[in-house]
């Protein structure tokens, strides 16, 4: 298992794509404190840099979809497991391996996105409104929901020998994650009264009425448990600061990683490769 | 002899169709074995089931006595090398960042020998060009310096010369010699480039519809691809008095069917016959090469 980390490690290093999602990382970090510190002179905002720390989560998604499947897809396109088989090593530790090399990148990119937001953002925007230990939370949850994104997308480009379906594949389920996520919030944030209009002898009267788009409190549950099963919707929640138990989100991500890497690890050891 | 690799009725279905069926082949220590067959008649499977890529629907093999059945096999894929189809290599890195990695792979730290590889694939001068701009006959002998990081005794080169130029052939033909003589490596080489096979391989395994129909060393296939005369005859019995009191070299095919060898006069041949009152209802000379030799084990044709 450590040759394949170093060995992988190595080639990271050497990969065009591991250069250019650090660049990604730094320049988002960059161009969401610029864009910050414009409104903050502009309009006189009051920007909280612990906002800008976990900004980043609701699109990391994609981005790690992008790298695994272009990493690991090279994995199949140029031979590398074949090779790997060859010699001797054991899929179990080829696809752990994978696994491992994946989330610590893509921690990666996040945390060298937190580095520049809070080198740069703190001396702009001032410190942390919150407490260190609910940020740590914030941040804890982000980065456990990191490894679940990025234990589903290894599963895909190990399940699939082709490098351009798994990118296709990886890059359509992350959005369609977020596109989940978002309607199961626009949904669970339906008002439950809405305002009705009606005219009676030509006079407007505005009425308070139930909101036939309100859930039932069944369906409620429902929702919420798509959200934060979701990835998507854990990190749009831990973003928009409205979960209502952070606690959950790290249980439903550690079972995120258990379920697809064991199906995953089943699947790869008896895959034929060709 | 010691045997690297064995077979035992290894077989590979893919639903209906049987990619492999009941292979037994023997693979003898420093020899150059030459897998023989058409598109399709299996050898990329049996490769890839040796190299542990699939699994066999049913059979067994070995490798240095290691069987497949009872172990994964680990410690005997470490003493070998290999190159299926395509060689691994990491296109984006250069030549010497793809030993690199292989070292790596296989837990070697020290790099000193690399320059050495490289030289010894005559690929020494290609500096940080990436891979993915050598030629197909620099890919390849890249993909052969790869599969010698690890000092392998038993190689496997699956359609090495595939898309190669002419010189691309060579190259590889002599780099594969050199391996087997100076560093006694054994190897089994997949083609269906008989020529290019006949000028390497000590040993030859026919594979057809998933089947060996024929192993044979490279020894008896001279034999019996050398010019040979081959008699119809209804009392082979007296013609092989003949044949063993005049030292002929001579092999009983079946009841009817004698083959003479030697570069035998054939009028004379048939004179001395007649004066011996030995008369044969048929005779045919034969040149045979490896490609009719195949084809006549195939039944795709006869040469005469």
């Amino acid at each position: 298992m450590i040759k394949l980390l170093d060995a992988g490690f190595t080639r990271l290093r050497k990969n065009k794509l591991f250069w250019i999602l650090s660049i990604f990382s730094i320049g988002l970090a960059l161009f969401m404190i610029y864009t910050q510190y414009s409104d903050m002179k502009k309009y006189e905002d009051i920007i909280e840099v612990e906002q800008l720390m976990i900004n980043y989560a609701t699109i990391v998604g994609i981005v790690i979809a992008i790298f695994t499947s272009l990493f690991l897809g090279v994995e199949y396109s140029d031979g590398i497991i074949k090779n790997k088989i060859s010699i001797g090593h054991k899929r179990t530790n080829i696809y752990l391996s994978n696994l491992i090399i994946v989330t610590i990148t893509s921690l990666f990119s996040y945390i060298l996105f937190l580095i520049i937001i809070v080198s740069i953002g703190i001396p702009l925007f001032g410190t942390v409104t919150i407490s260190i230990r609910e940020l740590l939370v914030l941040l804890g949850c982000i980065f456990v929901t990191i490894a679940a994104y990025s234990s589903i997308f290894t599963f895909l480009a190990s399940a699939i020998s082709n490098k351009t379906i798994t990118a296709i594949t990886t890059i359509i389920l992350a959005f369609s994650l977020m596109m989940i996520a978002v309607t199961c919030l626009s949904k669970l944030e339906a008002p439950e009264y809405i305002q009705e209009a009606t005219m009676i002898n030509g006079e407007t009267k505005i009425e308070q009425v139930l909101n036939p788009k309100y859930l039932s409190e069944s369906k409620r549950k429902v929702y919420q448990s798509l959200l934060d099963i979701n990835p998507a919707g854990q990190m749009f929640q831990i973003a928009g600061r409205v979960a209502y138990d952070l606690k959950i989100f790290p249980l439903y991500s550690l079972g995120i990683i258990i379920v697809f890497t064991t199906t995953g690890l089943i699947i790869f050891k008896k895959k034929e490769l060709k | 002899m010691e045997i690297v690799l064995e077979t035992k009725n290894l077989a590979k279905k893919y639903k209906n169709f049987k990619a492999l069926n009941n292979v037994n082949l023997h693979l003898e220590k420093g020899s150059i074995y030459g897998l023989i067959g058409r598109n399709g008649a299996g050898k990329t499977t049996l490769i890839r089931i040796i190299c542990g890529l699939q699994e066999p629907t049913s059979g067994s093999y070995t490798i240095y006595g290691e069987s497949n059945s009872i172990s994964d096999m680990t410690d005997a894929r470490k003493r070998m090398g290999a190159i299926i189809e395509t060689p691994s290599i990491v296109t984006e890195m250069s030549a010497k960042d793809n030993l690199i990695e292989q070292y790596k792979l296989i837990g070697m730290t020290n790099y000193g020998e690399i320059d050495d590889l490289l030289k010894f694939v005559g690929l020494e001068s290609t500096g940080k060009k990436k891979a993915k701009n050598f030629s197909l006959g620099m890919k390849q002998r890249l993909g052969i310096a790869i599969a010698l990081a690890n000092n392998p005794d038993f190689l496997i080169l699956d359609e090495p010369i595939n898309g190669l130029d002419p010189q691309g052939i060579i190259e590889i033909r002599e780099l594969i010699l050199k391996l087997n003589k100076e560093k006694r490596i054994t190897i089994l080489i997949s083609s269906h480039y008989l020529d290019e096979l006949s000028k390497i391989a000590t040993h030859y395994g026919f594979l057809d519809k998933g089947e060996i129909i024929k192993e044979i060393s490279n020894e008896e296939l001279m034999k019996k691809m050398e010019h040979k005369i081959e008699l119809k005859v209804d009392n082979p019995k007296e013609f092989v008095k003949y044949f063993e009191e005049k030292k002929i070299s001579y092999e009983v095919i079946d009841s009817k069917i004698i083959n003479v060898y030697g570069s035998l006069n054939l009028s004379k041949f048939i004179a001395d016959l007649s004066k011996r009152n030995l008369i044969a209802e048929e005779i045919h000379e034969i040149d045979e090469s490896l490609e009719s030799y195949y084809m006549n084990l195939i039944g795709g044709g006869k040469v005469d």
